[in-house]
């Protein structure tokens, strides 16, 4: 190792290289919001979270069992238990946590809105359950609430990608990547990577001059992808073969509506002669700098149709460049 | 992408050596000292807190781990781990930076080959996934030799793996390595030499 022979001299020269090109994709704003471990931050954290509300019930409970032991001596005790019995508070006053995926659904039909569904195929939507998806995204196991991060904000901000809901109350996961990605998984109990098993839904800037994808020079081509064409076997990245590298094709282009906006809707179809082929799709509000993909989901998942179809951008606004 | 045109923020855990610089401009503000329960004496200098190391090390921490379990999420969760760990037993002040990144280090790919071993666990009951390095953002820049050769690093053994990240991209001499992962420097050449024997055939195989 410490003399590396000419025969290992390129292999070492392209390990080097291929390890920094990974590393490099990895910058600071695709990591989670920094939370660095402090003992006074989560004392205070635990006070505000448990002491304040703690002190507030007993304080309550404590004045309320001292008017009625002073002001009401004789209990009806005929009264029946369950009408004492508190009620919880209404729902709608429930706070998500901060770090929660939190898609509050804006119509009680939830159905309403399907015809919204700006897919080419049908999609099918999961009316069963309507609860809202307060399920939280994935955090670091040890951090602590998003508010107590520096840097991160106790409000929702309206041009963060969490500002984009979904009106239906579907199975799924939602995992943050950051501030303008995140992925729908479909399978809630999945915990890898969201190639090949969910939906990117992402935001940009309107207009943005960043050349990023997707853009309107590339979209229209056959090359016009988010990614360099490479093959991919059950959701996963296989390297090509040096004689059956991949081809990208556009098989679909259209004009689509969805959650109320229209959206360019592109399919590219890779090829990979020995592998097989995957389908890119892509539905991209352009006006509203707002773009879900999907990078080789099995066939007949349909978790981006319905994605699609339960869009609400009602509380949402274009992040400024 | 537009993600990957973004500056990245922080230290480089490929230049171990300069820990200590990189943990005192940190992010994070110092506190202030009270000269006067210090009997008005001048302060000494000071230290570099945990905070100040997360903030400039982490990214380069995370990049070190998606080397080794090759998917953001499980290294962000490795290197908060990691931090954690490093929290419970130096505390905010660190004494030694040095001393702390050695130990971080240590901690990042220690929880990285458990990650791997659960990994490998979960394989024998549900359907096998490799994370590969292919999100569309990953994807785009990544050409397809490298994505060859990572492919075949990720084949190899997981000492052989980390052995080879640790030198051929954090660039440790063998006696870091040897300190890092607990082995003797004889184990970490030898077990470097047939990493890369390995890899060189891995990636002859994949192109016949």
């Amino acid at each position: 190792m410490t003399e590396p022979n000419a025969r290992d001299e390129s292999v070492e020269d392209l390990l080097r290289a291929a390890m920094a090109a990974r590393a490099d994709t990895v910058t600071a704003h695709r990591l989670r919001p920094p939370a660095p471990p402090h003992a006074d931050r989560s004392a205070h954290s635990r006070w505000k979270s448990i002491g304040l509300p703690l002190s507030a019930v007993l304080l309550a409970a404590a004045v309320v069992g001292g008017v009625s032991l002073v002001g009401a001596p004789t209990t009806n005790r005929s009264t029946p238990l369950q009408s004492r019995v508190p009620t919880p508070p209404p729902t709608a006053f429930v706070t998500p946590s901060p770090g929660m995926t939190s898609a509050l659904p804006t119509h009680d039909a939830p159905t309403d809105v399907l015809e919204a569904n700006g897919t080419p195929e049908s999609s099918t939507a999961e009316s069963e359950d309507t609860r809202p998806d307060t399920r939280p995204t994935t955090r670091p196991p040890s951090s602590k609430p998003a508010s107590t991060a520096p840097g991160s904000s106790t409000k929702p901000r309206s041009d963060d990608v969490s500002a984009v809901r979904f009106r239906t109350q579907p199975s799924w996961r939602v995992v943050r990547a950051d501030a303008r990605h995140e992925c729908v998984l479909a399978d809630p109990a999945y915990t890898g990577d969201c190639l090949g098993h969910g939906a990117w839904v992402s935001v940009r800037p309107v207009p943005d001059a960043s050349g990023g994808w997707p853009a309107e020079a590339t979209v229209d081509k056959d090359d016009g992808g988010p990614t360099r064409p490479s093959c991919m076997r059950d959701g996963v990245p296989v390297t090509p073969s040096p004689h059956g590298g991949p081809t990208m094709r556009l098989t679909a282009k259209s004009t689509v509506t969805v959650a109320g906006h229209p959206a360019k809707y592109r399919s590219w179809t890779v090829t990979c002669a020995e592998v097989g082929s995957y389908d890119i799709r892509l539905w991209w509000l352009v006006d509203q700098g707002v773009y879900i993909h999907t990078v080789g989901l099995p066939a007949g998942s349909d978790i981006a149709d319905r994605v699609v179809a339960s869009l609400d951008l009602s509380g949402y606004k274009p992040p400024t460049s | 992408m537009a993600l990957l045109s973004m500056p990245a923020f922080g230290g480089d855990e490929r230049s171990p050596d300069s820990a200590s610089d990189d943990a005192t401009a940190g992010a994070a503000p110092r506190r202030p000292r009270l000269r006067i329960l210090r009997g008005g004496r001048e302060e000494p200098p000071a230290r570099p807190t945990l905070t100040e190391l997360y903030h400039a090390r982490r990214l380069g921490m995370v990049r070190l781990s998606i080397l080794l379990v090759d998917d953001l999420g499980t290294a962000e969760d490795v290197v908060q781990d990691a931090f954690t760990a490093l929290y419970r037993r130096f505390g905010e002040d660190l004494d030694d930076v040095d001393n702390a990144m050695a130990y971080l280090r240590t901690s990042v790919v220690n929880l990285s080959r458990s990650v791997l071993r659960r990994r490998r666990t979960a394989r024998a009951y549900v359907p096998p996934h490799e994370p590969a390095a292919a999100s569309p953002e990953d994807a785009v820049v990544l050409s397809e030799e490298h994505l060859r050769v990572l492919g075949a690093v990720q084949r190899l053994a997981p000492r052989q793996r980390e052995v080879l990240v640790l030198r051929y991209w954090s660039d440790m001499t063998e006696a870091q390595i040897a300190e890092t992962l607990g082995l003797s420097r004889g184990a970490v050449k030898s077990t470097a030499s047939r990493a890369i024997d390995a890899l060189e055939k891995l990636m002859k195989d994949e192109q016949s």
